[in-house]
């Protein structure tokens, strides 16, 4: 029973989704108040995420764990930012520019890291992963398109050269679809299979 | 309007169809769901990767994904739920148990569910800990900032990366790489495929991260799911191509 | 049944009063409590001795007959009255009527209870030799033991053993000898050849020998001798693999029967490819003629170890494995093979001395940023043709009239933020320009300090942003949301329907696609535009293609191409010489990382030309 229940709630939400969306207005009240259910739980399964690290690293403080002081850094800017926004308020100008000024660097300086990472991967893909039509095919594509977001070719305004860059822009459409098109066919297979309950994420 | 009940007809259609498919798939597979089953090298690799964490005494990290804040997880999110699944089963009683890290709080919370129930089925609930499946983070680089020090961990064997994973997360795959951690990953954004690529990962494309319990032969659903993708896909195909050559002779403007 | 004492006939054992004489029946043998032990009635009247002799003789013992011994056996440990048996002569024990042995019984339970009847019987006791009895319990309490610890670990090593083949009486465990048989040539090799196995498996058995078990000693000795050897630090001269082998060989329910056994159904349902493959494995050998006869062999139910022996000797049944147990052993060997060498490394070589390149090339990366940034002056784009996507989004903009209602939704991290300013800033301060009503909406907590970043950037007045919680299941909801009165839109957003223009600004394929596919189908195709960073021009080629999307640009090269097609200068602090050095970076370190492979594959055939 402890295991049908939730295979029953999620079949049932899944099916009334469906309906409600495939048959529109009749249903159209009961689906708003579903999604609101759906946005709450959502919202405090998060609650209940943060509850969960926060004790996990205070413990770490409490025992001395290795590391702890990593953890007495992530407790503290939550506390900080936490509070910060109870009393200023989310629409606080300064809260927000203050917030702002400490995310905005350390977010670019790890996507600058990760440039730095991607080409140091470029320059070793051929030697890590050898001559193979699948890193040949990577190569030629990946300087081919690099080439074209110079923007130089273009800017030459050579109309034959103009058609034949926008032919290969359309190319990875055609890759991007079929993949786009198998990555959807995979999400609604298991869909399904959460309304059969043949998939259950929430079982052990 | 018309075009709205055109697509939803369209719609409830696919759906009918990918649920006959499924229900074949599971009817003609039921006694042997694994036979001649098209698998993914790099989950096949994770199977032995796994034996090879218990045999040596050392952990396995799973890095679950991201989504966004307080929202439902999608599909793709769900993917490394059955890796992890398989994981925490296998490393109960191991030396170090296996480490979840989710980029969302729903998520988090299903990865906590599963390695605490692996362990109530163990009935060794006091071996589990609250660790065991924690949230890294609630924005993609807050996750990212979260995974890189678990896969830095000393007593890591290899690294999953499997979920909604973002170009960023490169950074913990040439992590991995430099500390000669085997690395599986799989996910269902092209640019992050794209860059996992130039790495030394074992990478699922597409939507095999979506079936990794087909390939890990822990869940026949997965299995069913594999075969009916294809049949779908198949029909995808032939689907584009007619629709091509109808467009050609000019009967489907 | 009972039998009268009168006339001697049967009765059934409920019977007050016998059918055949009439005589009572009730009176002399109804002992209290009698009637609710069933099991002492039903219990047959056999010896210890015979027991014992008969444990002796068995074969094998099934999960089911230890488990039946084991309660049998119990009773009859303590049951003196039966013991007596041993002096008793056979006959007179067949003779004895059952009122005689259910009193004799009775007696034995409860001393205390013992009347006149049962003196006789206790006095037998007495009379044993307590020598005996001690002997003869330790020696069915050893049996007993024995028996079921070879049951548990014949389940553990679920390939059945073959009792009477060769490889066995050497003492070569079960697994070996299949894993032996999946590579024969490994016997040859260092791995296998070398070491002794037998050796130290007769010595293992040796103990069992000594204590003169002979009965059931081979066929004991034969399963004792599997498990035993699970530490091949004897048998292979290595540690670990031990029970890593076990665990391998095993079918994957039974390693983990300890838990797996207390979950319920459900959880089976999941594993019951594997739960299948359990019951098959062990009744392969005895099924396999079966299956073949219904031609189902051939399906891979079961596979030969090897290609057929040169002998053309037919393979018996013992030595045939399933794919899973045939897979499984050549993890096996893998790991036997690879023991003692570490962690393997990732699928392809590591090349040594990466650090120091990473920081050549992290310095060179960042010089040449640098001089880009500090040398080279912002120059005026040259005209460019803009892609049809940018120009799609441009025609939609310049539908827009004054008081038009213009919905941005920010959905981008802090990191791409510079990247999605630099797009987005000359569209919004157009948009202004041209009197639409904006309204700020994000899904991303990140977004209600990006926002006042970008409305700076843009140079427009700064505006509220509104937070959608529920990422993909907010969306849902406001493109559903056809009253404007749902709980979850927040005040000020109106229904999306109203909106002329719904601008996304994202840098995620994931948002992007939640509001293609959540919102998509509510709303007319022309409402969508995208501005987005460069990496998702991929994805969303194919949704422009197909209608979905209104128009979009992305990366800051079409968004400066937008700028200029709108008569909008980029802005000024944008750094679009530095990305294109930043590509013209990545372009030299491909086309080195091309060169230089072709050159380690160069030195490599000189290197090897010498020695041919």
């Amino acid at each position: 029973m402890k295991k049908t229940i939730p295979i029953l709630v999620a079949a049932a939400a899944a099916l009334f989704i469906l309906a409600a969306l495939i048959l529109g207005e009749p249903l159209a009240g009961w689906l708003e108040i579903v999604l609101n259910w759906a946005v709450i739980v959502a919202s405090a399964a998060l609650l209940v995420a943060i509850a969960t690290l926060i004790l996990t690293h205070l413990r770490n403080i409490v025992r001395g764990k290795r590391g702890f002081i990593f953890s007495i850094i992530l407790i503290s800017t939550f506390l900080v930012s936490f509070i910060g926004a109870l009393v200023l308020g989310m629409d606080n100008s300064a809260y927000l520019r203050w917030v702002a000024a400490i995310q905005l660097p350390l977010e670019t300086s790890l996507l600058g890291l990760s440039a730095l990472v991607m080409t140091a991967a470029a320059l070793q893909i051929f030697r890590s992963r050898g001559w193979s039509l699948l890193t040949l095919t990577f190569g030629i594509s990946a300087l081919v398109f690099l080439v074209i977001s110079l923007g130089l070719l273009q800017a030459l305004n050579i109309p034959v050269l103009t058609t034949f860059i926008n032919f290969l822009q359309r190319l990875p459409m055609i890759g991007a679809r079929g993949l786009l098109i198998g990555i959807g066919i995979g999400a609604l297979l298991m869909g399904l299979r959460v309304v059969l309950g043949l998939e259950r994420p929430w079982g052990e | 309007m018309n075009e709205m009940i055109t697509l939803d007809l369209l719609a409830l259609a696919i759906v009918s169809l990918a649920l006959l498919s499924l229900a074949i798939a599971l009817l003609t597979s039921r006694k042997h769901p694994y036979r001649n089953l098209r698998k993914n090298e790099a989950l096949l690799d994770a199977e032995k990767l796994m034996h090879e964490a218990a045999e040596k005494g050392l952990r396995l990290t799973i890095g679950l994904g991201v989504n966004q804040v307080s929202s439902a997880p999608a599909p793709a999110n769900l993917a490394g739920l059955p890796v992890l699944r398989l994981m925490s089963r296998r490393s109960v009683f191991n030396d170090q148990p296996a480490q979840a890290l989710a980029g969302d709080g729903a998520l988090a919370a299903l990865g906590q569910l599963i390695v605490r129930g692996k362990y109530q089925n163990a009935l060794a609930t006091e071996l589990f800990k609250p660790d065991f499946g924690l949230l890294a983070g609630a924005t993609p680089y807050a996750y990212l900032a979260g995974l890189l020090p678990e896969v830095n961990y000393r007593a890591n064997a290899g690294v999953f990366l499997i979920g909604s994973q973002r170009p960023e997360t490169i950074l913990a795959a040439s992590l991995a790489e430099q500390k000669d951690l085997p690395l599986v990953a799989g996910t269902d954004d092209l640019s992050a495929q794209a860059v996992l690529l130039a790495t030394n990962a074992r990478l699922c494309l597409g939507e095999d991260a979506l079936n990794a319990g087909a390939a890990l032969e822990s869940d026949p659903g997965a299995a069913a799911s594999v075969r009916a993708q294809d049949w779908l896909r198949v029909l995808a195909v032939l689907g584009l191509l007619a629709g091509a050559v109808l467009k050609l002779l000019g009967v489907w403007q | 049944m009972i039998l009268c004492p009168h006339c001697g006939k049967e009765n059934l054992p409920q019977a007050t009063r016998c059918v055949h004489c009439g005589e009572d029946l009730e009176e002399l043998f109804r002992i209290e409590g009698m009637e609710d032990n069933s099991a002492l009635q039903e219990e047959p009247d056999i010896s210890v001795a015979d027991l014992l002799e008969s444990f002796r003789n068995d074969s094998i013992p099934k999960d089911e007959e230890t488990g039946s011994a084991d309660s049998t056996g119990q009773a009859y440990v303590s049951d003196s009255g039966a013991e007596s048996n041993a002096e008793m002569p056979a006959e007179e024990e067949e003779q004895a009527p059952e009122w005689l042995a259910r009193i004799r019984k009775r007696a034995q339970q409860e001393e205390d209870a013992a009347g006149e009847l049962t003196r006789k019987g206790n006095s037998l006791d007495a009379a044993r030799s307590e020598d005996h009895r001690g002997r003869v319990d330790e020696e069915f309490a050893n049996w007993i033991g024995r028996i079921r610890e070879n049951a548990r670990r014949e389940n553990l090593l679920m390939p059945k053993p073959a009792i009477n083949s060769a490889d066995s009486d050497e003492g070569v465990p079960e697994w070996l000898r299949k894993v032996r048989e999946l590579q024969p040539e490994a016997e040859d090799g260092e791995q296998f050849a070398e070491e002794p196995a037998e050796e130290p498996a007769v010595e293992e058995v040796e103990p069992e020998e000594e204590q003169g078990e002979a009965a059931a000693q081979d066929q004991a000795q034969e399963t004792e001798s599997v498990v035993e050897q699970t530490s091949p630090e004897e048998i292979l001269g290595e540690t670990e693999p031990a029970a890593e082998a076990v665990s391998e060989l095993e079918p994957e329910p039974e390693a983990e029967s300890a838990g797996e056994k207390a979950q319920p159904a459900d959880e089976e349902d999941s594993d019951s490819g594997d739960a299948e493959e359990l019951p098959e494995s062990a009744a392969a050998p005895q099924f396999a003629p079966v299956l073949e006869e219904l031609g189902l062999a051939a399906d891979g139910a079961a596979l030969e170890l090897d290609e057929k022996p040169a002998s053309s000797e037919e393979l018996s049944a013992d030595l045939l494995l399933l794919r899973r147990q045939k897979e499984n052993a050549q993890i096996l060997m893998n790991l036997i093979g690879e023991e003692g060498r570490g962690l393997p490394p990732a699928k392809t070589q590591r090349v040594s001395g990466r650090g120091l390149y990473r920081l050549i090339l992290g310095a060179f990366l960042l010089l040449v940023l640098a001089a880009v940034l500090v040398f080279v002056p912002e120059a005026k784009p040259k005209q460019i043709e803009n892609p049809a996507p940018a120009v799609a989004l441009k025609d939609v903009l310049d539908r827009l009239a004054s008081g038009d209602k213009v919905l941005v939704v920010l959905e981008y991290q802090a990191a791409t933020s510079p990247e999605l300013e630099q797009i987005a800033a000359p569209v919004l301060r157009e948009l202004e320009t041209r009197g639409a009503e904006l309204q700020f909406l994000t899904t991303h907590p990140n977004g209600l300090w990006l926002a006042d970043a970008l409305m700076r950037a843009a140079e427009i007045p700064t505006r509220e942003t509104a937070f959608l919680a529920g990422g993909r299941l907010g969306v849902l909801a406001a493109a559903l949301n056809s009253e404007g009165n749902s709980a979850v839109i927040p005040a000020g957003i109106e229904e999306l329907q109203k909106y002329e223009l719904i601008l996304l600004l994202e840098d995620s394929q994931t948002d992007i696609q939640n509001w293609i596919e959540q919102a998509g189908p509510w709303l007319s195709a022309s409402k969508l535009g995208v501005l987005a960073s460069s990496q998702n021009e991929a994805l969303l080629l194919p949704y422009y293609d197909a209608g979905q999307l209104a128009g979009f640009a992305a990366g800051t090269l079409q968004g400066r191409v937008l700028a200029q097609a709108l008569d909008q200068a980029p802005l000024t602090s944008a750094p679009s010489r530095a990305f294109q050095a930043g590509l013209l970076v990545m372009i030299a370190v491909i086309l080195l990382g091309i060169l230089s492979k072709a050159e380690a594959d160069s030195s490599a055939r000189h290197a090897k030309e010498p020695e041919a």
